[in-house]
């Protein structure tokens, strides 16, 4: 989950950089950022309150010597609006504009056991078609679902599992009248 | 409940037959926090408003705010089951409850889920009805034209009640009210004999909320022994339940009654009390973070109880045709909601709205029920706007007088203590006016059919009582009841029958009133 004010920011930065013609290099730009100062101490140092600002900015613009133009203003603004956190969101903020720029979904597909290459794509081909964007899937393994499938793309889901199914005649049994003895 | 194990095994043996399961998308989310019986939710992209939601393990949740990134809710069930993190699941469906005749006679809580412990429901899924309905339209509804009996001679007579109309019972804790609703409940038994089958049977439904479980338990067993719950459905969202059930209740119990209506039957539906109702709403709306207006009810707390009594309405006899929802016209609903006041004071800001979304409202007086009058009932400032229509001719003729001879009475009430100092006009009145009031006394559970109702008022009206103690008006209405009922059965036939009073049954009953007389001696 990216916080509303990271996605703004990182809006803007998209913007600009399309509006400029410079959107590969500041694409790179912002994930070797991310790489950067993912870490935890670089992210620790970063928002430390007792490190001085000017001082944290030197330090984070100094990893970016060799960037674009815009990358370092974009990160200067931060530093001077005392937003330096919206700089560990950026990259993942920044790759979620992209993705919904180019019509790309990210998925999970839930199974038993690990599924092959094959499997993934036949079922990211399908759901692509159904949903009208491109699916990526990424394989995570529940040895409780017994069997099937179960994908969650954005806030929907589609249970194919074994145990989806029992829940479900679960569910149902509970709810049938029974008129006998009474 | 004894269950045959041969049974379950078909019902079984059915269910897993037929199952198949959907390979539909579902709507899914996420909880991000939880907590005093609300929780935001990610996700759950297409979520409606009102839409049921199902958390892990079991619990059930109603979604009511749908912001930017987050969707609130509030939980029906128990909170401690539900987990940050957890997954939450739309249902693609309002919150709807269970309807139809299955329900008469039953005890359920505010999601039509049975609570009086005899069994399941025998409903199907289109008996499920969502619980906010649109009220009926302009065109859709006709005047109030039949009386609502309640049985009580003081809201009979003065403050008559229609069927279709909304009257507000206000007054303090104390006073009476629940009462005077059990008594309106039992008296419908006269209507159809107390058997649901019959068409003429007004149905009732009793919605507590907020209200102490000892409370519903009492007025179920008040029911029961007067036979009067084979007609009713009691819906139970007592103070123990959460505040989102405390006020769903009331629009639940409202699509319950509303099933009987568009069928064409006559249902009575009493909320007790809107003013517990809304502070369940204010606990809600307060935890979801709407702002706040007077008193710390948000904004639409006069929408939440219009919008409500709405629903009460008479259905035009040709409102099948104007929409295909209605299976047949001229049913109707008629609304007791019921406010308590503090301290006597309904210029406070849920009585106020209330007393000006009703057609009328019933006052209910600490004074005058601690000073022996039962039911408290006070006729200076109770008003029925739209009942008079409704009103039995022969009830109306004789409570015309009736009102003005208690007015006249109540404004020379202060001189009563000089005594023989007053001159005789005014004495004359005194008299006349304790008379009445003694016979607008009735005791609890025991509603008066409207024709005795017509008889005793129109002996106190008429003078017969003037030289009777006041203190034995009681004892001469149920001598006078008898020897009519004995000896001029057809007086209160006549009355039934054409809905008037002859003046040759007039002077029957003056005679009547002479003889008991005599008789008590």
């Amino acid at each position: 989950m990216i916080g509303q004010v990271a996605q703004r920011y990182a809006d803007a930065l998209y913007n600009l950089a399309a509006r400029e013609g410079a959107l590969d290099a500041v694409a790179s730009d912002v994930s070797e950022l991310a790489k950067a100062i993912g870490g935890e101490k670089a992210s620790h140092f970063l928002l430390n309150p007792r490190v001085d600002r000017d001082k944290r900015e030197a330090a984070l613009l100094g990893t970016l010597s060799g960037a674009h133009a815009l990358t370092t203003k974009f990160a200067r603004l931060c530093f001077s609006k005392g937003r330096e956190a919206v700089l560990l969101e950026l990259g993942e903020a920044f790759r979620l504009r992209q993705m919904a720029e180019d019509g790309v979904v990210e998925g999970v597909v839930e199974s038993a056991r690990p599924l092959d290459h094959g499997e993934i794509a036949s079922l990211a081909t399908n759901l692509s078609a159904r949903l009208g964007k491109t699916v990526q899937l990424d394989n995570r393994i529940d040895a409780s679902l017994i069997g099937g499938v179960r994908v969650t793309v954005g806030s929907s889901m589609l249970d194919l599992t074994v145990q989806g199914r029992l829940d479900d005649l679960r569910e149902r049994l509970m709810r049938v009248p029974l008129t006998a003895g009474r | 409940m004894d269950l045959r194990p041969a049974e379950v095994t078909s019902i079984l043996e059915k269910e897993i037959e037929s199952y198949g399961g959907d390979s539909n998308m579902q709507s899914v989310g996420t909880v991000l926090t939880v907590g005093d019986g609300v929780a935001r939710v990610w996700g759950l992209g297409d979520c409606m408003m009102n839409e049921l939601l199902e958390f892990e393990g079991g619990v059930r949740g109603v979604a009511l705010n749908l912001e930017e990134d987050n969707v609130g809710c509030v939980l029906l069930g128990d909170a401690a089951k539900v987990k940050e993190g957890g997954t939450v699941k739309g249902t693609g469906r309002i919150i709807s409850v269970p309807t139809g005749d299955s329900l008469l006679g039953r005890v359920v809580n505010a999601l039509g889920d049975p609570v009086d412990g005899r069994g399941a429901l025998a409903v199907t899924e289109s008996d499920y009805l969502p619980i906010e309905q649109p009220a009926p339209s302009v065109v859709e509804r006709q005047p109030v034209t039949e009386p609502m009996q309640t049985g009580i001679k003081a809201i009979d007579a003065m403050i008559p009640i229609g069927r279709g109309q909304r009257e507000l019972i206000i007054g303090d804790r104390q006073t009476g009210k629940t009462a005077l609703m059990i008594d309106a409940i039992i008296n419908q038994k006269l209507t159809g004999g107390g058997d649901p089958s019959n068409p003429e049977q007004v149905l009732c439904v009793y919605v507590a909320m907020g209200q102490k479980q000892s409370t519903v338990v009492d007025v179920v067993n008040r029911l029961e022994a007067a036979g009067a719950m084979p007609y009713t459905i009691v819906v139970s969202a007592s103070a123990m339940d959460e505040a989102s059930m405390q006020y769903l209740g009331a629009y639940a119990g409202c699509t319950m009654a509303e099933r009987f209506r568009d069928e064409g039957r006559h249902v009575l539906i009493m909320y007790d009390d809107l003013y517990k109702q809304a502070l369940a709403y204010r606990q809600v709306m307060l935890l979801l973070r709407r702002p706040p207006g007077r008193e710390a009810f948000p904004g639409d707390v006069f929408n939440l109880h219009s919008r409500l009594l709405e629903r009460a309405a008479k259905l035009a006899d040709n409102a099948p045709e104007i929409n295909p929802r209605y299976k047949k016209g001229g049913g109707s609903i008629t609304a007791l909601p019921v406010v308590e006041t503090q301290e006597g004071d309904v210029s406070a800001y849920i009585p106020t709205n209330v007393i000006s979304i009703t057609d009328g409202q019933i006052f209910l007086e600490s004074d005058l029920f601690n000073s022996g009058v039962r039911p408290a009932v006070n006729a200076g400032i109770s008003v029925s706007r739209v009942g008079g229509a409704a009103q039995l001719p022969a009830m109306k003729k004789i409570a015309g007088g009736l009102r003005l001879e208690l007015a006249q009475y109540r404004s020379l009430q202060a001189f009563a203590q000089f005594g023989s100092d007053l001159d005789k006009a005014t004495q004359q009145i005194l008299t006349r006016g304790e008379r009445l009031v003694e016979i607008l006394k009735q005791g609890q559970y025991v509603p008066v059919a409207v024709e005795d109702q017509i008889m005793v008022i129109y002996a106190g009206t008429s003078g017969a009582l003037d030289k009777l103690a006041a203190s034995r008006v009681v004892e001469f209405e149920k001598a006078y009841l008898e020897l009519i009922h004995d000896s001029f059965p057809e007086v209160p036939a006549e009355i039934l029958d054409t809905k008037k009073l002859s003046d040759e049954g007039k002077a029957k009953l003056d005679d009547a009133a002479k003889r008991t007389i005599e008789l008590l001696g």
